[in-house]
């Protein structure tokens, strides 16, 4: 008997769990025997069935037992305590929600992931710009010099050499100073020679930023000094391109501008101070080594441990000061100092902010959106909300369960975001290389998915915390009495005070890249004076050693020009030479010895070949172009354009009338002026616009040729028909002289072609236009949903006799009022943006009344057509339904 | 479990799951711990029995239960005296 028991006890045991039942078997199967020892055994059929019963029970109830502890271990394992039971509920159960309503958690998910991931490319740039560390060493220590005017410490007007030298010599605050200057050479190594960006620097300022070759040496100090031999640094990418990937210097030379240098050394991959740079040569003192009138240096400086920019400032201005007293050409003179990478950044953080501020408003607009969407569906959830505090749900439970939706969209909008970040910025670095300088890294990094990351909470708490608080503020009694007829008023005023925001929003934006956009209208409709089209450019750098001497610069002109009138595709090509006139002349009028005054000064002049004006198709006003006798004599004559009439001889007649400019010399301080050539005005031409109409236009003098053709002219062809001439000229420029390297000419329409101004614009309007469509959007459901929830109202007006006309009525003057207060904040806002945007590009004209007007009418009309639907929907009303409708 | 039972005159009776369940529930509360390996058997017992030993949060924890049932007692014991018989 004992021995049957105990068997059918082991087929019992294995309803246990395994892992119990493998553990206790044997212990469990002595205890029982122990019950059935003689003297304990049940003795009749009664007690043997209530003993088998209270087996059984024991059996399944610690089975049962062992099973729940098992999972709450398992459980409490994974999940804290306090989390594990409200977050992981509420979680869940946002899920299930979510997942109930898929339409409206993709575009609010799509949306936000819009809004987040534009916010973080944005951030992305003005990370690289502003907290990104300079790939200098300790960048901190670093400043920027530049002589600055005492009446404007703002204005930085460059640093001459010899006061560079005093700087460098006299300062207490700098452990090492340096200068550079960006040029451009002509590197006439390889098959096609070609212009190269390269900085001529001083040994000191590589010291200073704390960059040394990766091969050969550094620049000494001997490098510089007059005589020494020629040398040059080279980036990777020049050596890679010409050498291949070995880095062997010894012996490798570089033709620049017609003379050997040696490499003597290769600098860091991804070296291209200061902004795109391929070769570092030495700053040699050349001829204006004591003109304090050449400004053209760029002074940067490491300092000595301790000193704070205003004792910085104040030790350099007092050198500059102190030369401006002994030195007339230094008169009212000073110096200013900027952190380094305030001198770099310049003006493109500003901009960047304001995209910044553009892209949140976008954001805004969406989380606007989600709010109101989730408010509606709050108080469709009224009863659910008041049937879970009757149970007891207490109100901060009820946010936090309502918050976890708002969570969950925003995680996943976050995460998105940055995918659309990272694609977004690769798109720019690839289709834009050249257009941030190299110290620009647009990277992911910590600081930016820290942003990204602040910015989802923020979004959390915009989106979510409004309606979870309305949503929870209910009354259980009412509602669950009630049903959830009626809509308090309280919710169409937070719904209509997001409308309003988000109309205020978008019509700032809109109406900030209006007044850009008008801009460039006006810049690109702004007659030019001449006819552009079919004109082709290029500019040509005559500094090889064999043009050193102008008859050769004059000679290899009049070949060029000769060559390509042999051209037919040719029509007509001219050079033409550009000189400031500014401070470095002085202007002579009538025969008079006394030079005129600043205001009587013309801007520029021009030095020009024949068919300048024919090329250009610049019309002519009053008397004679200069021709090609006057070129080939050097003959003394000049054409004016009307500025430069007004402003020498007051709009008097200008031709027969005589004009000189004398050069202003400077060696050795004491400055001696060259007398020029008086020139007989012969011709007078239409103004010429240089691309910014508030400007006002230049005073322009040309002249056959002042002095014999300067170092760097411009080439100007124009085409006989439609197609590019770019290779012909090219062809023409190698015909001529096979080393002189030639840019790809580019149509003079182009010229113009990118400006800050267009840059800003379309990623303005780009956001703009998103901010009208995520705006449409909103008034869309504002407007269904307020039609909606009054369907059962409209539906008694409409039984008591009301037309469909005067439902239509009540539902306009809402979006009247809306619109009306959204359009008010808009303006306001937008005169803000307008006044930023004219302070970063000084051709931005001013917000005028027409155009506010015409972007609130586009704004109102798209406001109606979002409108449309829900309209018909509440004038089609049947009474009959309406009224049942709940 | 024999123990148990003659302590108890046969009216506590342990139900085998039950008993080993209790077991497992107090070694995972550390109120007792499984004495493993031969060296801890008394001589002359089997190896495949078990054997528990109170450990110190166990006899703490024992102490403070008995303390708490002394004073539940106590307190009843005073109603019943304070009753008006």
């Amino acid at each position: 008997m004992t021995h049957r028991a105990v068997r059918f006890f082991q087929i019992l045991l294995r309803l246990l769990p395994r892992d119990f039942r493998r553990a206790h078997t044997d212990s469990m199967q002595d205890a029982f025997r122990e019950l059935l020892k003689p003297g304990r055994q049940p003795r009749n059929i009664i007690q043997w069935t209530v003993f088998w019963v209270r087996v059984l029970h024991d059996v399944l109830t610690q089975a049962a037992q062992t099973r729940r502890t098992t999972r709450q271990n398992r459980i409490a394992r994974r999940y804290p305590q306090s989390l594990r039971s409200t977050m992981m509920t509420d979680i869940a159960h946002a899920l299930r929600g979510l997942a109930r309503s898929p339409g409206f958690t993709i575009v609010a998910i799509v949306s936000l992931a819009i809004g987040i991931g534009v916010n973080t490319s944005v951030f992305s740039l003005v990370n690289a710009v502003q907290f990104r560390p300079l790939p200098f060493s300790q960048p901190h220590d670093l400043f920027h010099v530049s002589e600055a005017e005492q009446d404007c410490r703002g204005c930085r007007i460059g640093t001459s050499y010899p006061t560079y030298n005093d700087l460098a010599t006299k300062n207490s605050v700098f452990s090492s100073v340096g200068a550079y200057r960006e040029t451009e050479v002509a590197v006439t190594e390889t098959v096609l020679p070609v212009t190269i960006a390269a900085t001529r620097l001083t040994p000191s300022v590589l010291d200073i930023l704390g960059v040394f070759p990766v091969a050969g040496r550094p620049m000494v100090s001997q490098d510089d000094q007059i005589g020494a031999p020629a040398v040059a640094l080279v980036s990777q990418n020049f050596w890679v391109s010409r050498f291949g990937d070995d880095i062997d210097i010894n012996g490798r030379t570089v033709s620049i501008n017609g003379i050997e240098h040696a490499i003597i050394g290769v600098m860091p991959r991804s070296f291209e101070f200061p902004e795109s740079s391929d070769l570092w040569l030495p700053l040699t003192a050349s001829a204006n080594r004591f003109d304090r009138d050449e400004r053209n240096l760029q002074v940067i400086g490491r300092r000595l441990p301790g000193n704070e920019l205003a004792v910085i400032d104040q030790d350099v201005a007092s050198i500059v000061e102190g030369i401006a007293t002994t030195d007339p050409a230094m008169a009212g003179k000073t110096a200013n100092v900027l952190g380094y990478r305030d001198f770099m950044q310049d003006g493109i953080s500003t901009a960047f902010w304001l995209l910044l501020g553009a892209a949140s408003g976008v954001l805004l607009i969406a989380c606007a959106n989600i709010g109101g969407v989730l408010l509606a569906r709050g108080l469709d959830r009224k009863r659910e909300i008041a049937v879970r505090s009757a149970l007891g749900a207490s109100r901060g439970r009820l946010i936090r369960f309502l918050l976890a939706e708002s969570l969950i969209i925003a995680v996943c909008g976050g995460t998105f975001g940055i995918a659309v970040a990272i694609a977004s910025t690769k798109l720019a670095i690839t289709t834009l290389p050249s257009a941030f300088p190299y110290w620009l890294h647009f990277a992911i990094d910590v600081r930016v998915l820290a942003f990204t990351a602040g910015v989802t909470l923020l979004t959390v708490v915009f989106v979510g915390l409004g309606p979870a608080i309305k949503g929870t503020r209910v009354s259980v009694q009412e509602t669950l009495k009630d049903g959830n007829a009626s809509t308090p008023v309280t919710e169409s005023k937070t719904r209509a005070v997001f409308v309003t925001g988000q109309i205020a929003i978008t019509l700032g934006l809109l109406m900030g890249t209006g007044v850009l956009v008008r801009t460039l209208i006006l810049e690109q409709n702004a007659d030019p004076g001449y006819t552009p089209d079919d004109v082709y450019v290029t500019d040509l750098a005559l500094i090889d050693v064999k043009y050193a001497e102008s008859e050769n610069r004059r000679a290899f002109v009049t070949s060029l020009l000769t060559e390509l009138e042999q051209r037919s595709i040719i029509q007509s090509s001219a050079v033409a030479q550009y000189t400031y006139v500014a401070s470095r002349a002085t202007v002579n009028l009538d025969d008079d010895t006394t030079p005129v005054g600043r205001e009587q000064i013309p801007h520029v002049v021009y030095a020009v070949s024949p068919q300048y004006f024919e090329v250009l198709r610049l019309p002519l006003l009053r008397g004679r172009v200069v021709n090609t006798q006057d070129f080939r004599l050097n003959a003394p004559v000049a054409v004016i354009n009307e500025e430069a009439a007004r402003m020498m001889w007051n709009d008097e007649d200008p031709i027969g009338r005589r004009v000189r400019f004398d050069r202003v010399e400077d060696p050795r301080a004491g400055r001696s002026v060259t007398s020029g050539e008086w020139l007989t005005v012969v011709g007078l031409v239409n103004n010429v616009a240089d691309g910014s109409p508030r400007r006002g236009p230049t005073a322009i003098v040309y002249t056959t040729a002042l002095e014999s053709p300067g170092h760097y002219v411009t080439l100007y062809a124009r085409s006989a028909g439609p197609s590019s001439i770019a290779i012909d000229l090219e062809q023409a420029v190698h015909a001529v002289d096979a080393t002189q390297p030639v840019d790809r000419p580019i149509p003079l329409a182009m010229d113009t072609m990118w400006s800050p101004t267009r840059t800003m614009s379309a990623l303005l309007g780009g956001l703009a236009l998103l901010a009208l469509f995520m705006a449409a959007l909103g008034i869309y459901a504002m407007m269904a949903n307020a039609v909606a929830r009054r369907t059962h109202e409209f539906g008694i007006h409409m039984a008591l006799g009301a037309t469909g006309m005067r439902i239509r009525r009540l539902v306009l003057r809402k979006l009247g009022i809306v619109l009306l207060i959204g359009t008010i904040t808009g303006a306001v806002l937008s005169f803000g943006l307008t006044t930023v945007l004219q302070s970063l590009i000084p051709t931005v004209g001013p917000l005028s009344i027409p155009l506010l007007l015409a972007i609130v009418a586009i704004f109102a009309s798209v406001a109606t057509a979002a409108t449309f639907v829900p309209l018909q929907k509440a004038t089609a009303v049947d009474p009959a339904s309406a009224l049942r409708y709940e | 479990m024999r123990e148990v039972l003659n302590q108890s005159e046969d009216r506590i009776k342990l139900w085998p799951a039950a008993l080993y369940g209790a077991l497992e529930q107090l070694t995972n509360a550390g109120f007792i711990v499984e004495l493993s390996g031969s060296g801890h058997h008394p001589k002359g017992q089997s190896e495949r029995k078990k054997y528990y030993r109170l450990s110190r949060t166990g006899r703490d924890a024992l102490e403070e239960e008995v303390g708490r049932l002394e004073r539940l007692t106590r307190t009843v014991r005073l109603k019943l005296h304070a009753r008006p018989s």
